[in-house]
């Protein structure tokens, strides 16, 4: 029989037209482009026929294969004088500090070969305690930035230091001055500018941060009558409310405050305490994201809440109570001001309120709040202040309106990028471009560089001594790692700023004599622990850091020469009586808290309250912010920090506007955005300035509200990385109140032409009701009352025969007994706040590729440790079996986040699985186990099959797609590309070539290398002496690593710890790395148990019975 | 063949077959055993191929036990210095207990013998003199010039591919292993040489037989008890470097 029936390819082939005919003769359904491939009339004329190409081919590949065996002269070139101290193939770590003018780190720079290569965390801090953030991890790549300026320039032209000191100093003479500087935390260099000040009369030196805190300080002077920035404590407190306030993420000092806070979170069975943190803001930031309870607000409300919470708190505490605008279009904030406002009282002296405000009434209000919860002194510290943040916005737009109006002749810019940076309303270029000379001191030619006339590129930081005094009585010593790698001969070479400065007021000394000057003269006196100088300045060296603890009855000796006997010069005298003032802390200063001695009436709160509403909102406010990643642009060229997904969006590699879903779906634009669907494109236009950007749609961004990242849209030619990425949004920056804002009231959102791609190395954003498996959560109420069956239940499966088994005891396998180690790693989920220092520790201890945006839009992004980040979903099992949901329905709506989500990290590296789904897979054993438990992956003997990627339960395994250290498409974006940039690498670490997988080892190098010193020293390795890169970074010591053969090992206590849980255990892997669950302090339940409510009912009631 | 016959016989030789032809009839007679010979031919080449590819990057002869010698910028004999000197290896190398390299010495090392000693045996003061040259000293004037500074460019010998790692102290220092056992005997080496392949191959072998020295390191304390009550009964069980999981990929490979 034959078939009958007749399958067409398609229509065209049923209907059999002539083209169809003529179409299905040829096998390429189009014409190659062959002509094009051969290079059209060339390749005809060329004689090269088949034979010759073959010929050819077959001489080429022969001449290959005999190169590869001729053997490689390796030249091996020795020091001439060795440094006693270097030892090549040894690390050597040096105490310095990190400070851009942004941001403060006391850190340990490691050295190999005398190159620094990587960035760490100094344990002796008393500020940021040993604690990273992912700029701080990332600066180290800035030191090989290609971007860098080799020499001086004038009039856009490369120059000579000599030439460029003329021209500075003609132009010097009786012209005005000023010296633009972000805030300077350096006595010394403070004591410098003076120096200046004195040689040239008509200097003012303006300091002006890009990102202002100055409300802070006028509200301290408004409270308190002192201009300063108060610290915090956040450890001590009970209650923690944020008004738009990213404190874990970017404000003031985020690494101090990230370790305060997890302090309050690390919670036990015996101790069921945690601190409750209420947040209020109109973007989701990485600390609303961190809070207990959050709401969301409109920008132009945020003052509004302020004013609300005064009040509350106030009646509650008897006090006087503000007028003002209350209004505030969320209901449910309203109501938790309320609470928050309880939950403050409540906790008096143990709570703490900070706002990220920048409005002189929204913070003198806050102090006012703080003030009246007796906070003063015990969480809030005017006292011992920081002096981070001083900038004067009043002043730098006093200094705009005078340089417009052409009263200033020259103009000095320092650690800051005012072109770039300042709002678009003060038109800050044009005023720029009317003085007669500008110098820049930036070491690449940024948007203020390309404008002025004499750039003086300083060191790199790396490369230079300073010292800091980020608080008062702490200070710090930065120190050259390396020699600056732009000198002469080969260069013209930088010049540190300081002594630049130095040499143009007259100065025959450099600045490392002047530092040791200051230290000799001011701090030395203050710290009674050394009694000589020189052991003084080693001791500090080596620490870093340098606490002072000073007696009031000090009194300096007379500074008449300075450590190399030279005569002090004048300025210093000034900035040494301040620094002796600013020392006198009492030296019991951290065990009884300073009193706050009220001097000064309380303030017009009334006045407060109507300057901290004078925004007006609209349909739309815009409040700009920063990235984790960028923060306020100083690391823009830094492709470790461009590639790093946002903690909260997981997009790389841009900016754009968040947008509400609800606003988005109400706009008729893009929602739902994977790698698929592409972003719909916005223009937004506030007071005449109009941008374009492409729109992500957010889950937790207020309704209302709109918000764009700060750092981006760069348009220095030379910053190869940064330039074209994004969109400026510096100038949507408000002057409200003369303090540069934040919010923009009332913008215009309209939709835009075209489309944008979107690069996010996460995509699914809900746990899609998998929490037992992946994301166990509790509530503190649930936690402390119920045992641990109920929220950390044992993974159990069904066997043959009726009844249930523990799943490690259904077993394929036997165990391998570890006899030496057994490493585990074990996460605190209650700790991880999300900051991503440690993947960029990782990228750079384990010299992980930058792909671009491209790649990671095909999610090959290279990351051997992400975090992943669920938000929650209003849908779950339980509420679907209520509404009679189908599975698939049920399924469809859990994909949704909430409108406000709760959001959770996870921190996300091989899991070293025991019985490891990948190690089966692999034809060629690429991948097998240690006898230490790890699972080892061999660069060399892989393939490239990636059947091990496709069979790991956690997707953490990599594949090299190409060369990204050689091939051109990554030329731009890969620092391996550059003679430069390739310094960086970890030289203990292979660079993986192309065709192989690779994935998180543990750090194998660091334990290889404890290791060896512990078996040097013939002594067992004791518990905390290896550290992963990413245990490291961490500023909350949310990761521990140790030997869980060592029963005394700190890893041990976390993984008995009865919320310490296995991912994925059903399956029977057996991860090496365990994770404690998160612990939310809600009242609502979190289980879908019945129980739960009965035990809550009977914890109420023990909690009422304590209190 | 045939045509030679004819020819021995002194018959004509018939000149329609050519060699060729002959060669092809008496192939296609005899087509097993031509099958078999192109096998077997067949397998040798590529059996000689896959040896060769193991001995890519190998510059060692394991026969003749000759390695890579090449020329040095300057005519250093160990066989001098080491061997009729003695000089401890460790004077030069002095990294080799401290660091994964054992160290090329620094120029200032040398010149702590030979500012003194300025006249070599058998070139004179010619090879010295390149010393001087390297870091600008005037044996004359006995003063140095930085500004003369030219380094040496040695060739480095025992060349190890980057996907590996070696840790000359991890060996020395806790392995006890003497320098001649990987170096040859260096004392008698007037040209540096390499005297072990420097394979995996090798590296391997050696893990396999080598055993750990255990006592008197606090640091095996816990394993060597540990291995004692896994091989307990068993004789003549050997704690090598393979036993304590000295053959796995990830510890050299990372």
């Amino acid at each position: 029989m034959s078939m009958s029936k007749k399958y067409w390819k398609g229509l065209p082939e049923l209907h059999n037209s002539p083209e169809f005919q003529e179409q299905a003769k040829n096998e390429f359904a189009q014409p190659l482009p062959m002509d094009e491939f051969l290079g059209s009339d060339e390749a005809e004329q060329s004689g090269t026929s088949r034979r010759d190409f073959l010929k050819v081919m077959g001489f080429s590949t022969a001449a290959v294969a005999l190169a590869a065996c001729e053997t490689p002269v390796i030249k091996s070139i020795p020091y001439i004088v060795k440094p006693e101290e270097v030892t090549p193939g040894v690390a050597n770590f040096y105490a310095s500090t990190f400070y851009d003018g942004h941001d403060y780190s006391s850190i340990l720079v490691k050295t190999r070969e005398g190159r620094p290569i990587k960035i760490e965390g100094n344990d002796l801090s008393k500020i940021t305690h040993g604690g990273t953030t992912a700029r701080v991890q990332a600066s180290v790549l800035g030191l090989y930035d290609g971007a860098r300026l080799r020499g001086p320039m004038l009039k856009g032209k490369d120059a000579s230091w000599k030439n460029v000191d003329e021209a500075v100093a003609a132009s010097l003479a009786g012209g005005t001055v000023r010296v633009l500087t972000s805030t300077i935390i350096s006595p010394s260099t403070k004591a410098v500018i003076a120096e200046f000040t004195a040689k040239y009369p008509n200097t003012k030196h303006v300091t002006y941060d890009a990102i202002s805190y100055n409300a802070l300080t006028k509200a301290n002077k408004n409270v308190f009558g002192k201009s300063v920035v108060s610290s915090y404590d956040f450890s001590k407190a009970k209650t923690i409310v944020g008004l738009a306030c990213d404190f874990l993420g970017n404000w003031l000092n985020p690494t101090e405050f990230a370790k305060q806070y997890a302090q309050t979170r690390k919670v036990t069975k015996d101790k069921p305490e945690m601190s409750k943190h209420y947040h209020f803001e109109s973007n989701l930031s990485l600390t609303g994201a961190n809070a207990d309870e959050r709401y969301m607000v409109k920008g132009s409300e945020l003052g509004s809440v302020a004013i609300a919470l005064f009040n509350e708190v106030a009646s509650a505490t008897d006090n006087s109570k503000v007028s003002g605008n209350e209004k505030i279009s969320n209901a449910d904030a309203v109501k938790a001001i309320k609470k928050a406002a309880n939950a403050l009282v409540k906790h008096k002296g143990q709570s703490v309120v900070v706002s990220g405000v920048n409005d002189e009434g929204v913070q003198t209000l806050v102090n006012g709040i703080n003030k009246m919860l007796d906070n003063y002194g015990k969480t809030v510290d005017v006292e011992n202040h920081f002096n981070l943040k001083q900038g004067d916005d009043k002043e730098f737009t006093d200094l705009v309106a005078d340089m417009a109006a052409g009263k200033v002749n020259v103009l000095m810019t320092y650690a800051c990028n005012p072109v770039y940076t300042a709002p678009a309303s003060l038109k800050f270029a044009d005023a720029y471009k009317k003085v007669a000379t500008k110098v820049s001191f930036a070491n690449v030619l940024d948007e203020t560089a390309q404008l002025a006339d004499v750039v003086c590129p300083d060191h790199h930081w790396l490369e230079s001594w300073n010292d800091a005094n980020p608080k008062r009585g702490h200070y710090s010593l930065q120190q050259p790692t390396i020699n600056p790698i732009f000198a002469s001969p080969r260069h013209e070479g930088t010049r540190q700023f300081q002594d630049s400065i130095l040499g143009w007021s007259g100065s025959k000394i450099d600045y490392l004599t002047y530092l040791q000057g200051v230290w000799n003269n001011s701090i030395f006196p203050n710290q009674g622990k050394h009694a000589d100088f020189p052991s003084f300045w080693a001791n500090a060296l080596h620490d870093g850091v340098v606490k002072t603890y000073v007696h009031k009855d000090i009194v300096l000796a007379p500074m008449a020469k300075d450590s190399t006997g030279k005569p002090i010069l004048a300025g210093i005298a000034t900035v040494i009586n301040e620094l002796v003032n600013d020392s006198i802390i009492k030296p019991e200063v951290e065990k009884t808290p300073v009193t706050v001695t009220e001097t000064l009436p309380n303030p017009d709160y009334n006045k407060s309250a109507t300057m901290a509403t004078a925004i007006k909102g609209g349909a739309f406010d815009l409040v700009v912010y920063e990235k984790i990643g960028l923060g306020n642009g100083n690391h823009s060229n830094n492709p470790w920090l461009m590639e790093l997904p946002d903690p909260i969006s997981k997009v790389t590699w841009d900016n754009y506007i968040t947008m509400s879903p609800i606003d988005v779906k109400a706009m008729g634009l893009n929602e739902m955005l994977r790698q698929d669907t592409q972003g719909s494109i916005v223009d937004v236009t506030f007071n005449g300035v109009k941008i374009t950007a492409p729109l992500f749609s957010q889950p937790g961004q207020a309704p209302g509200t709109i918000g764009l990242a700060l750092g981006y849209g760069r348009t220095a030619e030379t910053m190869k990385v940064a330039n074209g990425v994004g969109v400026n949004a510096f100038q949507f920056l408000n002057i409200v109140n003369d303090t540069i804002q934040n919010v923009a009231g009332n913008v215009t959102v309209t939709k835009a032409e075209g489309k944008h791609d979107f690069a996010a190395t996460q995509i699914q954003h809900t746990i899609m009701g998998r929490e037992e498996y992946l994301l166990r959560e509790v509530s503190l109420p649930e936690y402390a009352a119920l045992g641990k069956e109920e929220w950390n239940p044992a993974t159990e499966l069904p066997v043959h025969g009726g009844g249930k088994k523990h799943v490690n005891d259904i077993d394929l396998w036997d165990a391998h007994p570890r006899l030496n180690h057994k490493w585990g790693l074990t996460i605190d989920m209650n700790s991880c706040i999300g900051c991503s220092a440690c993947v960029v520790a990782c990228t750079s201890e384990n010299n992980v590729a930058v792909v671009g945006k491209k790649e990671v839009a095909k999610t090959r992004d290279m990351f051997w440790l992400r975090i992943d980040r669920y938000y929650s979903s209003d849908m779950n099992k339980a509420k679907a079996a209520e509404e009679h949901k189908g599975t698939k329905e049920m399924y469809i709506e859990m994909e949704n986040p909430s409108a406000n989500p709760k959001v959770t990290f996870q921190p996300m590296m091989c899991q070293h699985c025991n019985h490891a789904p990948c190690e089966t897979v692999c034809p060629v054993l690429a991948t097998s186990h240690s006898t230490e438990g790890l699972n080892m992956m061999t660069y060399n003997r892989c393939i490239g099959t990636r059947y091990c990627a496709n069979n790991c339960p956690f997707k953490v395994r990599r594949f090299n797609w190409f060369n990204y250290n050689s091939n051109d498409w990554f030329a731009d974006v890969n620092p391996a590309q550059q003679e430069l940039g390739r310094m960086v690498l970890n030289p203990d670490v292979v660079v993986r070539s192309r065709g192989v997988m690779e994935k998180c080892s543990m750090c194998a190098q660091r334990l290889q290398a404890g290791k060896l010193v512990a078996k040097k020293a013939g002594m067992p390795i004791v518990d905390g002496a290896i550290k992963t890169a990413c245990q490291q970074a961490c500023p909350t010591n949310a990761i521990m690593f140790g030997d869980v053969n060592d029963e005394n090992a700190e890893v041990v206590k976390w993984r008995e710890n009865d919320r310490n849980y296995l991912l994925l255990e059903d399956v029977g892997v057996k991860p090496t790395v365990s994770y404690m669950l998160k612990v939310r302090n809600q009242e609502e339940t979190i289980l879908e148990k019945k129980e739960v409510v009965s035990a809550k009912h009977e914890e109420a009631h023990t909690e009422e019975k304590h209190s | 063949m045939q045509n030679a016959a004819n020819r021995a016989e002194g018959k004509a030789e018939n000149p329609d077959i050519t060699f060729g032809q002959e060669v092809r009839n008496w192939m296609a007679g005899h087509r097993r055993l031509v099958g078999v010979f192109i096998i077997i031919i067949a397998f040798g080449g590529m059996k000689s191929c896959w040896d060769a590819c193991y001995n890519i990057g190998v510059y060692y002869d394991w026969k003749t036990q000759k390695g890579y010698k090449p020329e040095q910028p300057i005519k250093f004999s160990h066989k001098l210095h080491a061997g009729e000197n003695e000089i401890a290896c460790q004077y030069c190398h002095s990294s080799v207990e401290k660091s994964r390299h054992a160290g090329i010495p620094s120029v200032n090392i040398c010149m702590n013998c030979h500012k003194g000693i300025q006249k070599g045996p058998q070139y004179g003061e010619k090879e010295i003199g390149k010393i001087y040259a390297a870091n600008g000293f005037d044996p004359k004037t006995g003063k140095y010039d930085t500004s003369k500074e030219n380094p040496l460019k040695w060739i480095k010998v025992h060349n190890l591919p980057d996907h590996v790692y070696f840790n000359h102290s991890q060996h020395v220092v806790v392995g006890q292993i003497k320098c001649e056992q990987c170096h040859g005997n260096v004392k008698e080496m007037t040209v540096a040489e390499q005297k072990a392949p420097l394979t995996m191959k090798w590296c391997i072998e050696c893990h396999r037989k080598t055993e750990v020295v255990m006592e008197g390191n606090a640091y095996y304390d816990r394993l060597h008890k540990a291995l004692k009550e896994k091989y307990a009964g068993q004789y003549d069980v050997k704690f090598t470097v393979e036993k304590i999981g000295g053959l796995e990929c990830g510890k050299c490979h990372y």
